[in-house]
């Protein structure tokens, strides 16, 4: 399995409904095509910066984990499972963990240093995870520009442990 | 638990025209209404794919946990959608709840949506299922799991996705939403829906009632 932070992108379900989807969807098809359940091929839950954590299936093939990091705006975080620890990652990698949350989600520093300290090799991808889970801004329309703004009220989003069940 | 649990609530046995003194206009802002059209709902007209039309039984709310099914009798390779949890209807501020919907432009690709400040976020994948004529479409909402339904027609029900949100847990309304189709028919019958007994809500309460659990 894998761990993505992946963009909402705009797409409207019909003309005069603004719409949203989690970008892991443009992968969907190749990650059922890797033998995911139809049904549930992968599991998101969105956190801050209009951005979502999202757990792809083991049968998700090296091609398409490839393919799927290589997409714009998605940010993989090198761990399979929650408990493993950053330590294991190289420090340039864990770096790059860090200034996502900072630079694209939208978390300060000192709130990232603050709950996880200064050293991400001290924690597992749980405890980072769980930081980016620290909340959400609610979505809303903004007609005269036709976009989608997400700047409140502030919502605590559901556990990582939610999407890690569902998906294996 | 088993899918559906509440009957139907309209058959549309009448003359064209309005929905009629049970139905609510529109679910999205600005959505004209959907009609009566030979004992069927449909879409206000049968060109044009856009804008889609809606309403919602607004006789009644339902839920929390809460379900909505009807049947496609004419598929019209046009889009359509089914509601749950529905609240503020026809705010284009506030609109709330969730949906089952084909996609417009690929009516074989469905998605379960979360809809919060009339702003729709699909929830999870998309998924396939082709509808034929007769066959039906569902959605129920048990506690914080949002699943989609289909039937053949002369089949069985079978779940094709379920997704778990806590965004939106009061009662609402249930209602429907349909794409004009390309100059022919899209319509459905048998709209049906309603509170689900035994549904999670209700186990809690009970519990509650017995002493049992917080």
């Amino acid at each position: 399995m894998a761990w993505f932070f992946a963009p909402y992108k705009r797409r409207d379900p019909r003309p005069g409904s603004p719409g949203r989807y989690c970008a892991m969807d443009d992968f969907t098809a190749q990650i059922i095509a890797d033998g995911a359940d139809p049904a549930n091929p992968w599991a998101e839950i969105e956190c801050l910066g209009n951005y979502a954590v999202v757990k792809v299936p083991s049968t998700t093939s090296a091609a398409t984990l490839n393919a799927i990091n290589a997409a714009p705006g998605f940010q993989r975080v090198p761990l399979a499972r929650l408990d493993d620890p950053l330590s294991t990652l190289t420090a340039a990698q864990r770096n790059q963990v860090q200034n996502f949350i900072v630079n694209t989600l939208g978390y300060p520093l000192s709130e990232l240093q603050a709950d996880l300290g200064t050293d991400l090799s001290t924690h597992t991808l749980r405890d980072v995870i769980r930081f980016t889970l620290k909340r959400k801004l609610l979505p809303r329309y903004n007609q005269p520009t036709d976009t989608i703004v997400l700047d409140g009220p502030q919502v605590t989003p559901a556990p990582v442990e939610t999407i890690d069940a569902q998906i294996s | 638990m088993a899918f559906p649990t509440t009957s139907v609530l309209d058959s549309f046995t009448r003359a064209d025209g309005a929905l009629g003194a049970n139905w609510g206009t529109p679910v999205t802002s600005g959505n004209p209404a959907c009609k009566v059209a030979t004992n069927q709902i449909a879409p206000n007209v049968d060109t044009g794919n856009s804008p889609y039309a809606d309403g919602y039984w607004s006789a009644a709310t339902f839920g929390p946990d809460s379900e909505c099914y009807a049947t496609v009798t004419s598929v019209a390779n046009a889009a359509r959608a089914l509601y749950a949890r529905v609240v503020n209807p026809g705010n284009a501020s506030t609109l709330a709840g969730y949906d089952l919907q084909s996609s417009f432009g690929a009516v074989t690709t469905w998605g379960l949506y979360e809809i919060t400040n009339n702003v729709e976020t699909l929830m999870g994948a998309t998924f396939t299922q082709t509808v034929s004529a007769n066959d039906a479409i569902g959605i129920d909402c048990i506690g914080t799991t949002i699943a989609a339904h289909y039937k053949a027609s002369g089949g069985s029900w079978t779940t094709l996705a379920s997704r778990t949100n806590s965004a939106h847990s009061a009662a609402g309304n249930i209602g429907v939403s349909m794409q004009p189709g390309s100059g022919s028919a899209n319509r459905m019958d048998d709209f049906a829906g309603g509170t689900i007994s035994g549904g999670a809500a209700a186990v809690q309460q009970e519990l509650m009632l017995l002493g049992v659990g917080s």
